[in-house]
């Protein structure tokens, strides 16, 4: 074999590919050439100062990161498994976060009149309803309750009084 | 929760047994089969990629393809030249959409992104010299790695770091073994000239 054609088997020489008769080749030529034989020694040096390369290790809790992907484990926490046994995980996050939204702002409204009914300026007369539906009137543009309400009220007061 | 018997019969259960069981939904089995295999799809990443930041990410979406994929598992291959085969294609896939925000980013004439540089986790050592001179090695190392062409690359590391067969690799990079021989005799030619400076130390050539 040339020397050519001998260092193209260098590689597969060293990782143990060749057949029995090809490694018999290259080791009767490496017998008998020394730059072959140096090109030999150079490239497992080079195979070899490869294996200064640090290996790096996956940061605790490599697994449960990965089902937690795939959803094999549960949510932490109480309101995390209510969430997936009452079957609310199909719902969109942002559907759920408008929906629980309208709720207190609703609740915030009827407990807001329920304090303002016992206020001075307020107006039973204007704001007839009463309970859960009075609380809608938090989408009205002077909602009651509001600082413009109560602008109003104080404007209306001081000219029934004048008067 | 898997009783002590269940759990030594997990662990001396074949890789390739054990993605069966995964493809049936059993998840203890898949437990063990990414405890088994996390740190070499994570070195593998980090070595092909050269960024540690990216590599636990790639290497968790792994095996989140590996699970979904275990029904098409066919027992000819090693579950290994299968795993990695799902791994080198994510890489690549990562590689180039990195390509393609760098180009928009050319366009945009945004400051373009220099080349991550491989971060080095070193074993703990006594002397903080030695540290410093592995760290040192271990970087050009990295760096002359990322130097070569992508299937020069992969080649060369399931060769280096796994111990994989010509024929294994092939299955993974989906060539033939001769190709496989000629990847490896250009890597490791490349190799041999950037790293130089440090065969002339060890050597005296």
């Amino acid at each position: 074999m040339k020397c050519q054609t001998i260092e193209k088997k260098l590689s597969a020489y060293q990782d143990g590919e060749l057949s029995v008769l090809e490694k018999e080749q290259v080791e009767r030529h490496l017998a008998g050439c020394h730059s072959c034989l140096e090109q030999h020694v150079r490239l497992k040096q080079t195979w070899h100062i490869l294996g200064d390369l640090t290996e790096i290790r996956p940061t605790p809790g490599f697994y449960k990161r990965v089902s937690h992907k795939i959803g094999l484990t549960p949510e932490k926490g109480l309101l995390g498994s209510c969430w997936r046994n009452w079957g609310w995980g199909a719902l969109p996050s942002p559907v759920f976060a408008s929906v629980i939204l309208a709720i207190g702002m609703l609740c915030g409204a009827y407990i807001g009149n329920s304090f303002i009914k016992t206020q001075p300026f307020h107006n039973v007369a204007a704001y007839p309803e009463e309970g859960f539906l009075s609380s809608l009137k938090v989408f009205d543009p002077v909602p009651p309750g509001s600082l413009a309400d109560n602008y109003e009220r104080l404007l209306s007061y001081n000219e029934g009084h004048i008067r | 929760m898997p009783d002590t018997a269940n759990r030594d019969w997990g662990n001396q259960t074949p890789s390739e047994e054990l993605v069966a069981r995964v493809a049936e939904g059993d998840d203890y089995a898949f437990q063990i089969l990414v405890n088994r295999h996390q740190t070499s799809v994570l070195n593998l990443i980090y070595r092909f990629m050269g960024d540690r930041s990216k590599s636990e990410d790639l290497a968790q979406e792994t095996f989140l393809q590996a699970w979904r994929a275990a029904k098409s598992f066919q027992h000819k291959s090693k579950f290994t030249t299968w795993l990695y085969r799902i791994c080198v294609n994510l890489c690549l896939n990562e590689i180039k959409s990195a390509r393609r925000k760098k180009w928009l980013q050319f366009f945009q004439n945004a400051p373009g992104s220099r080349h991550p540089e491989a971060e080095t986790q070193l074993d703990e050592s006594p002397n903080p010299e030695d540290l410093l001179l592995a760290r040192e090695r271990s970087q050009q190392i990295a760096n002359a790695l990322q130097t070569l062409p992508e299937n020069q690359r992969i080649a060369l590391i399931l060769k280096r770091y796994d111990g994989l067969s010509y024929e294994e690799i092939s299955r993974v990079l989906g060539c033939s073994a001769s190709a496989v021989e000629s990847l490896l005799v250009r890597a490791k030619r490349t190799l041999q000239k950037k790293l130089e400076i440090f065969l002339k130390k060890s050597a005296g050539f």
